[in-house]
């Protein structure tokens, strides 16, 4: 199901589409700029495609493109191209959403055509000979192919632009020789990536061989990376290949390649020369043709420069092509539709199939139906009911949790969050065995909400290092004279770490309540908090903005 | 006088009454049986057809029915022009024909709707080369 936005001053095409694509989500018609862009506004980033008219038959107040005390003939005009001035404005916002401009071939808009069908995201369509096959096609054609850049197996890429660049720079890289670097903070799926994406694009028959260089003990990792014989160490009882061999024709994931040693370093540096690896205690070397993928959470660069990476390994393994991963935090444009991919996966889950199961029974209602067993349902738009189906409301008040928080573990924090959200909301909607929650939905036997304090005490339960501040932390100065009471050097101290946490988030009240109080909701009592303790607001913002 | 004798900013008014022409007539004339699916049955048709003619084009609350538009819309420089008088005889026959007819009227109906979407297209299209023989 796909969310699709009409822009049109008439109302009959979203009737029409509604009746020949009904499985997907309809809005509209906006009939002007200023309601396609409050439309826009109030989905949030969670249109799929907009369906765009061009000739609008509006009044002249709606119009844009107008000249200053326009003439009829210019106002005929502004109407007959509305649609690309519309067009023109919308993609200063978003301009990576797929539009479909509606328009007639021959109609003197060939130019201003040809110059936006140059945009990746826009496409044309001939609605004088339109009907409903070919516009179902067009548009399933169109998400279709947004989809597929979107997601790929196990991997959920979204839909900004870094992450598309990401995208489509690591499906070159896995075709060539060259090793690849992917570098980025943990859980932000390096591995999943290297296997799920990079190897099957690799264009190699051979294995997918992963190593965790964080997790082996050091003395294992020469015969587990290169191999042994009979001998070559206490223990060794007979010749065993390495992992290079073992991913000889495919690809070889070294995860975490900062910890390696700097012995292993050179072995490994004259692995990658030579191609070919000599087993540890062995003479013989064996050719091996892998194609290297490394993940790292360090800065490779700084580790050389520090001496704790040798240069030569450096350069070998493609430095400058390395791909960053960006933390999920600077991924919170696709959040939303993150979270609609984990309750996806997670709704295939034996355990969760069988919770579902349990829970309308419960409820006395029909058994789950296969293929719409749970869906998604974000603030307080709800899916009609449908038969068999389940569906999973995340409160606007949820949602700002999970837009709030920093996510210190990336999408492996989120993946688990989801999963326990799921797991404990199904389970207390069972043994309560009543609708749970209060507000939309609340009525309705289908819904389980996912209610604000299960995620918040699950967020707060993981509580890592970044969370707290700088890893350094921060240094405050206490002057405490002879007499000065205790609670004046406390509200010293609390000001000068207020002013400093103010200062690193920008500002932003939300995101220091969720550190002080883990509820971004909090930020009033913060707010207060500092006024009472005399800090200016315009003074800090003053500093801020340098 | 005939079209070819207008001169260039006569030909440029007119290719833009016969742009509204094009849209308001020609685009909506045949808008909802076009998305009629395969097979659809008499009744439906017969619903398409009514919106298609007597309800066109809805905009800023007004109706209009295709008669109307053409009332409305058709330049008279292209009045005697032979897609101008088929499209009138096509309307004329289309305002006899009864719609709650045997499914042949139904077939009928929309076989002229087709014809009076083309002759504005055609229409279009001929003065717009001889504004810009470029594009011909």
């Amino acid at each position: 199901m796909a969310e699709i936005l009409v822009v049109d001053d008439q109302d009959r095409t979203i009737r029409l589409c509604e009746r020949a694509m009904p499985e997907h989500g309809w809005h509209g018609p906006a009939r002007s700029w200023e309601e396609a862009r409050t439309e826009l506004r109030r989905l949030r980033r969670r249109v799929d495609l907009v369906l765009l008219d061009v000739h609008f038959d509006i009044a002249d107040e709606s119009l844009l493109g107008l000249p200053e005390a326009p003439t009829d003939r210019e106002l005929r005009r502004a109407r007959r191209r509305q649609g690309l001035h519309i067009l023109e404005a919308l993609r200063r916002g978003h301009p990576d959403l797929p539009v479909v401009l509606m328009t007639s071939q021959g109609v003197g808009l060939e130019k201003a055509a040809d110059r936006h069908q140059a945009e990746e995201y826009t496409y044309f369509l001939d609605n004088e000979e339109l009907d409903a096959r070919a516009l179902r096609a067009q548009v399933e054609n169109i998400l279709q192919a947004r989809r597929g850049t979107e997601r790929d197996g196990p991997i959920y890429w979204g839909r900004s632009l870094e992450m598309r660049r990401i995208r489509q720079r690591l499906a070159t890289l896995a075709r060539g020789r060259l090793p690849v670097i992917l570098a980025g903070p943990t859980g932000t799926g390096k591995s999943l990536i290297a296997r799920h994406f990079v190897h099957p694009r690799s264009g190699r028959k051979g294995p997918f061989v992963a190593v965790d260089l964080a997790t082996l003990p050091r003395d294992l990792v020469a015969a587990q990376l290169f191999g042994s014989v009979r001998g070559a160490y206490t223990g060794s009882v007979g010749d065993r290949a390495g992992a290079f061999e073992a991913a000889d024709g495919g690809t070889l994931f070294l995860d975490e390649i900062g910890n390696l040693g700097e012995d292993l370093q050179r072995m490994l540096l004259t692995v990658l020369q030579e191609r070919a690896v000599t087993r540890i205690g062995d003479t013989r070397e064996r050719p091996v043709d892998v194609k290297l993928v490394v993940a790292t959470n360090e800065d490779l660069g700084e580790m050389v420069r520090k001496g704790r990476f040798r240069p030569d390994l450096y350069m070998r393994l493609n430095p400058a092509a390395t791909v960053a991963l960006p933390p999920l935090r600077e991924r919170k444009l696709d959040l939303e539709r993150q979270l609609n991919f984990m309750v996806e996966r997670v709704a295939r889950e034996p355990h969760v199939i069988e919770l579902i199961a349990e829970y309308r029974q419960r409820m006395r209602l029909d058994p789950p139906a296969s293929g719409a067993a749970l869906e998604v349902a974000l603030g307080k738009d709800l899916p009609e009911e449908r038969a068999g189906g389940t569906v999973l409301l995340f409160p606007e008040r949820t949602l700002r949790l999970l837009r709030g928080h920093r996510w210190p573990g990336n999408l492996r924090e989120f993946a688990m969050t989801v999963e326990n959200a799921i797991t404990f909301s199904l389970a207390e909607a069972i043994t309560a065995g009543r609708r749970p929650g209060q507000g939309p939905g609340s009525q309705r036997g289908d819904v389980v909400q996912i209610r604000p304090k299960l995620v918040r005490d699950l967020l707060l339960a993981v509580r890592m290092g970044e969370e707290e501040g700088d890893a350094s932390g921060w240094s405050t100065e206490v002057r405490v004279r002879a007499h000065e009471g205790l609670n004046k050097v406390a509200q010293d101290v609390e000001r000068q770490y207020f002013t400093q946490l103010y200062l690193r988030e920008k500002g932003d009240f939300g995101s220091m309540a969720r550190i002080l109080l883990g509820d971004p909701e909090g930020a009033r009592k913060v707010q207060l908090r500092f006024n009472q303790l005399g800090l200016k607001v315009r003074e800090l913002k003053q500093h801020l903005a340098g | 006088m005939r079209l070819e004798e207008l001169d260039g900013d006569a030909l440029e008014e007119l290719l833009e009454d016969l742009s509204d022409l094009r849209h308001d007539l020609g685009k909506y004339i045949t808008f909802e049986t076009r998305f009629l699916e395969p097979g659809a049955g008499p009744e439906q048709r017969r619903a398409a057809l009514r919106k298609d003619l007597h309800r066109t084009r809805e905009a800023r609350g007004e109706v209009e029915s295709a008669w109307q538009l053409w009332a409305r819309l058709c330049p008279p420089e292209v009045a005697r022009e032979p897609e101008a008088r088929r499209i009138s005889a096509a309307l004329d026959e289309l305002a006899g024909l009864a719609l709650d007819g045997p499914e042949a009227v139904l077939d009928r109906a929309q076989a002229l709707c087709a014809e009076v979407a083309a002759d504005t297209r055609a229409l279009h299209s001929r003065v717009r080369a001889l504004c810009r023989p470029d594009h011909a």
